[in-house]
């Protein structure tokens, strides 16, 4: 039974590694500067989520549905290789958080990515 | 013998007889009237030139016996001048007259024996010209060589040996000299002797009514005059010396010696009179008094008997009176005045009177005794009264032993309203003139006296006063004065008890009271008097409306003197001290004060316009009450100075005493055992707000001290504060304090305070706190919200238990406070934190604490915190947690939303190195506010036992682990972030005995998740778990992740997910305090 699998395994490795590579979108990082707006289900609800995407590759975030105004949002660097956006949410005691998303729509007006889990996000620049 | 005196007498008889019959035939049958009348009135033609009647001549020898004489009837003489009010000069029934004719024929001796005027008139009269009526000789033809030789009659001796007036009408009127005397029924018998040119007289007058008048002055209207006179006259000098005279005006009978001359060259009469009286009428003496000086007595009614001596001497003329030493006595008597509203009895004087009723200086009235009795009171009186003729001065004495003020009351004027009463004993002196009375001028007048005041009370308007007994001795002006200033008036007050006050407001009660006053003229309304008084008193107690006072054995001195206004250098100054046993105060019901022993005492300086005031106070057991509020102090110190006042007012102020204590209500209160505190204050004008307008420096000290608030459940114990202080610093040397179980020692430096209060800069502190045991969230709550604007404060006060605030915890703002701690033991709620050491720091409106190193049963610690509060409703919270030696058990129980994150962390057990650092914003119930949290962990671990849970035994199932594998795990190192609600677990290996696996996933708050766990050793095998707890997925996957360990075997996803780990990992150690 273990030969059985390790067998299977050999296998599904050769055959993934003969995967060809898809083709990566580039998208124009300068489409990406400017206050963007989510709108993010949590506990069911809809929060109005902003974002705001500064050329020099700093950006902010607040969720006016939690009471936070655009002076009290919370900082985060950004960059857009591709297709791939990295953000890096910095803390204000210390301590970064990196999220990764893959962008697949970038216009003057709508930005969407999703992440590696799956989740969605679509962001109308206001 | 007999015989022979028989034959003697009858030969005598019969001699008379014969002599007798001779003289009867000589004068009845000789000289006859009808013989002799002719003759006369011949003889009479000769020698006087006016106009003569003379009825009948008679020689009598019986009726002038020894000698012949001359009996004249109706003899008149009339010499009319213009204007004389009568013809006639002299007119009289009868006229008798007497010479020794032998003396005059053989020896040139008139002796006149007898002269007789009976019921006749003389009318003497003066013309303004001169012309006299009287003038009836006849002028010598011949002019007289001028007199070179000594006047000399013609007769050697002239003897008047008796001249009667017997019911003779004397009028004597001279217009030059503006006299008119009249006397009516002028009965006078005259005897004198003339040798050389010296009459020796005597002179009797029996009774006559006399009148007299000079200058259109009645001095004598119908008095009844009568004289008994011998006297001696010069009459070269015209000079008579009065012998021993008695006389009588009206009822008034007196006896007078001395001289009076005629002095034709000056024009006057020089006098040298003494005279003494009997007892007399003072009614009779007053009516004497002319008419024009009757105003003087005018409303008097004196009745009584009075005697008079004296002596009147000098000169008397149109413009001169002699001089008049007189003394009069006043006997029993009574005398009811019109001014005087009570009659007064027994009135018993001694008086001289001393004038020569021109020279004012020289004149006085003294009152030598004077004693008197009303109805109910007596008194006595001397003194001196002078310038009688200008402005009167008084100065008199005056001494009671029981005067009844009720009797004296009326004569009080009735518009001012006032009542007096009791009895006043004692010795009164005023020394005053008229003029000053009249015009009040009191630095003029002088009045002293020592009086005591029985059963007194006196009603001025509203304004009263009332004594049992009080002595009082006063002074105008001041005779023993204690400064230059207060020369005006001195009194000192001795009384038993005193009260005083209005009737419906204020009220003093003294009780054993001493009190001296000396002041300046207090009628000088130019400024205020200059005041020095003394007291002491037994017992005082006075109120105002609600407020009371009393005082037992207050003493001391008040001094308040003025800026003089010719010393320019001088000030306004008030000096005061003042001591008392007791003392006790209330306002009302809620407010009230007392103390034992206290002193006071207060310099001030320039009261006026720019006040220096020096206050020193020193009380024992002072106890006050205001409302709910009371205060409590032993050994009380209190010096307070102030100065430029009206400028820029600089107060000194010192304060210290022992065992304060106040309480606030029940549940607040303050209490020290030892206090000292001292402050400087400058005003600073400038400035708007109070605070700012006095900012203050000095220094606190206290020991022993206890604070209890209704706000916090424990009090504050103070053991010690020692400190300093100015309007920019606060330099704390030694402070402890113990809040329940808090105790802490703070020792540092507040600064910028003044600068805080300006808004211009934060308020900064650096401090040590150093405690052995802290209660962390207690002293929390102590600080929340100091310095939040009022949008952002919290309603309700903290108190110690922070569940039951209204709010969250609100950082100071406006400030930037480090406390290095050093705390043995911190209480976090339920947890305990040892050898704490690091920063605690507050800087406006951000709560850090930075680099806090710590030990817990779990592990040490270092823990860098943040706390924010921009706003009430968007409150931030972050940490920086590094615990590098824990126990995962004891991670899980410390921070149990760990286990949501990382659920898997409850399978390992055993030791490992843990950070972590998340932040959020909170909402103001502390709820986060989802889309701000933030987190990243990185946790590291060895030699980790792997619990033999459910989830380990379907998983390890899937994956084909041996049943026999030990469930150790000889490393665990992962990092995981926190966004929002997504927690991701970066890639880590677990290394297992034989097997490896790579494990990452998220983890969602709301608990579901999604991990990827790929077996990479000794087979490749990956699982993807996905769902819920309660229904979870497993699925076989394609493989994300290589070995970590080995770089070659490591994916291109798998060294993104390394880069970010490193990211991570790299963030959180930054902030790891090497020790």
């Amino acid at each position: 039974m273990k030969k059985s699998i390790i067998y299977l395994v050999t296998f599904l490795s050769i055959a993934f590694m003969f995967n060809s590579c898809t083709k990566e979108d580039n998208f124009d990082e300068a489409l990406l500067a400017g206050k963007w707006l989510s709108v993010e289900k949590v506990d069911g609800v809809n929060h109005q989520v902003y974002y705001r995407y500064v050329n020099n590759g700093t950006g902010s975030t607040w969720d006016i549905t939690d009471n936070v105004t655009e002076t009290e949002a919370q900082a985060f660097t950004w960059t857009l290789k591709k297709s791939e956006l990295t953000q890096i949410h910095i803390m204000s005691i210390g301590g970064n958080i990196p999220k990764i998303y893959t962008v697949t729509e970038l216009t003057t007006t709508s930005l969407k990515y999703h992440d590696s889990f799956g989740v969605n996000y679509s962001l109308t620049k206001i | 013998m007999k015989k022979i005196f028989k034959r003697i007498l009858i030969g005598f008889v019969v001699l008379i007889f014969i002599l007798v019959s001779a003289i009867g035939i000589t004068i009845w049958f000789v000289f006859t009237p009808e013989k002799l009348t002719p003759i006369v009135r011949k003889q009479a033609a000769k020698y006087i030139t006016c106009k003569t009647e003379i009825g009948k001549v008679e020689l009598t020898f019986f009726s002038t016996f020894p000698q012949f004489g001359l009996k004249v009837s109706n003899f008149t003489l009339v010499n009319p001048i213009i204007n004389a009010p009568s013809d006639t000069l002299i007119s009289t029934d009868q006229l008798i007259g007497a010479i020794d004719v032998r003396a005059w024929w053989k020896r040139n001796e008139l002796v006149l024996t007898n002269m007789q005027l009976c019921n006749g008139k003389i009318n003497v009269f003066v013309d303004s010209l001169g012309h006299a009526n009287y003038d009836i000789t006849p002028k010598d033809s011949i002019p007289a060589p001028p007199d070179t030789t000594k006047s000399e009659t013609p007769f050697r001796f002239i003897d008047i040996k008796n001249v009667e007036f017997d019911n003779i009408a004397f009028n004597y009127l001279d217009k030059t000299q503006k006299m008119h005397a009249k006397i009516d029924n002028l009965v006078v018998l005259f005897k004198g002797s003339i040798v050389s040119d010296t009459l020796n007289m005597h002179l009797n007058v029996n009774d006559c009514i006399m009148s007299f008048n000079y200058e259109g002055e009645d001095y004598l209207k119908d008095a009844s005059i009568k004289l008994n006179m011998p006297a001696q006259v010069i009459l070269s000098k015209q000079l008579i010396r009065f012998g021993e005279t008695e006389g009588s005006i009206n009822d008034i009978n007196l006896s007078f010696s001395g001289s009076a001359q005629n002095d034709n060259i000056n024009q006057r009469i020089n006098t040298d009179i003494i005279y003494k009286s009997k007892k007399f009428p003072v009614t009779s003496a007053i009516a004497l008094i002319p008419p024009s000086y009757q105003s003087y007595v005018e409303g008097l009614n004196a009745v009584g008997t009075a005697s008079s001596d004296g002596k009147i001497t000098g000169f008397y003329s149109s413009t001169k009176y002699p001089l008049m030493d007189m003394h009069i006595v006043l006997y029993e008597g009574t005398i009811k005045y019109v001014s005087l509203p009570l009659p007064l009895t027994n009135t018993i004087g001694d008086f001289t009177f001393y004038s020569d009723l021109a020279d004012d200086a020289l004149t006085y009235f003294r009152i030598n005794k004077f004693s008197a009795n009303t109805p109910k009171s007596s008194f006595t009186t001397s003194g001196m009264i002078t310038h009688l003729f200008s402005d009167i001065y008084c100065d008199l004495t005056t001494s009671t032993n029981n005067l009844n003020l009720v009797e004296f009351a009326p004569m009080i004027p009735a518009d001012m309203k006032m009542t007096i009463k009791g009895k006043v004993s004692g010795t009164i002196r005023t020394a005053f003139s008229m003029s000053q009375l009249d015009m009040m001028l009191l630095d003029k007048m002088r009045f002293s006296g020592s009086v005591a005041l029985s059963n007194f009370g006196v009603l001025y308007d509203s304004i009263y006063m009332k004594t049992d007994y009080s002595t009082v001795d006063f002074s105008l002006p001041n005779p023993n004065i204690s400064s230059k200033n207060t020369k005006f008036m001195y009194s000192k007050i001795k009384s038993k008890n005193l009260e005083a006050g209005t009737l419906k407001s204020y009220k003093t009660f003294m009780k054993d009271a001493l009190i001296s006053l000396e002041t300046s003229d207090v009628m000088d309304t130019t400024k205020l008097p200059d005041v020095a008084c003394t007291f002491a008193i037994d017992s005082l107690a006075a109120s105002m409306d609600t407020i009371k006072f009393s005082a037992r054995k207050p003493s001391g001195n008040f001094t308040m003197l003025s800026k003089s206004q010719k010393d320019k250098n001088s000030q306004d100054k008030i000096v005061l001290a003042y001591s008392n046993d007791r003392m006790e105060t209330n306002m009302g019901s809620k407010m009230s004060m007392r103390m034992n022993k206290a002193n006071l005492n207060a310099d001030v300086v320039n009261f006026l316009t720019n006040p220096a005031i020096k206050l020193a106070f020193s009380g024992n057991n002072l106890a006050m009450r205001m409302d709910t509020i009371t205060v409590g102090m032993d050994k009380a110190q209190m010096n307070t100075e102030v100065a430029d006042y009206s400028t820029q007012p600089k107060v000194k102020f010192a304060y210290s005493s022992d065992n304060l204590d106040i309480q606030m209500g029940k549940n607040n209160s303050v209490r020290v055992y030892k206090i000292q505190m001292n402050t400087d204050v400058a005003n600073d004008t400038t400035q708007k707000d109070i605070f700012l307008q006095w900012p203050v420096k000095g220094y606190l000290n206290m020991e022993n001290g206890m604070i209890s608030m209704s706000s916090f459940t424990k009090p504050f114990e103070i053991p010690s504060i020692k400190m300093d202080f100015d309007p920019e610093v606060f330099n704390i040397k030694e402070s402890k304090l113990k809040i329940d179980r808090s105790d802490f020692s703070l020792i540092g430096t507040l600064k910028n305070i003044k600068s805080y209060f300006k808004k211009d800069s934060l308020l900064r502190g650096n401090f040590n706190f150093e405690s052995s045991q802290t209660d962390v969230l207690q002293l929390m709550s102590l600080t929340s919200g100091i310095g939040s604007e009022k949008t952002d404060s919290i309603t309700k006060p903290a108190t110690s238990d922070p569940a039951s605030t209204s709010g969250p915890y609100m950082v100071p703002k406006g400030m930037d406070v480090t406390l290095k701690t050093k705390i043995n033991k911190a209480f976090f709620g339920t947890e305990i934190a040892k050898d704490i050491s690091g920063e605690v720091r507050v800087k406006d409106g951000i709560l850090v604490l930075d680099d806090l190193i710590f030990t817990t049963p779990a592990s040490k610690m270092q823990l860098t915190a943040m706390y924010k509060t921009p706003r009430k409703n968007h409150i931030y919270a972050g940490f920086d947690y590094h615990m590098l030696d824990i126990e995962i058990e004891s991670l899980l129980k410390m921070i149990p939303d760990l286990d949501s994150i990382m659920p898997m962390l409850r399978s390992f057990k055993g030791k490992g190195e843990f950070h972590m650092a998340a932040e959020t914003y909170l909402d103001s119930m502390y709820n986060p506010k989802k889309s701000t949290i933030r987190g990243a962990s990185s946790i590291k671990g060895h030699d980790l036992v792997l619990m033999d849970g459910e989830t380990f035994s379907e998983i390890s199932k899937m994956l084909f682990f041996n049943k026999k594998t030990e469930n150790k795990v000889d490393s665990l190192s992962a990092e995981f972030t926190v966004f929002k609600q997504e927690i991701d677990v970066y890639p880590f290996m677990l290394v297992m005995d034989k097997y490896k696996a790579v494990v990452s996933g998220r983890h969602n708050m709301n608990m579901s998740f999604n991990y990827d766990i790929s077996l990479v050793q000794p087979l490749k095998l990956c699982l993807n778990i996905s769902g819920t707890m309660d229904k979870m997925k497993k699925r076989l996957v394609k493989c994300k992740y290589g070995d970590l360990n080995r770089p070659t075997s490591r994916m291109m996803v798998q060294n993104k997910q390394l880069e970010l780990r490193r990211i991570i990992r790299e963030s959180l150690l930054k902030n790891v305090k090497k020790e």
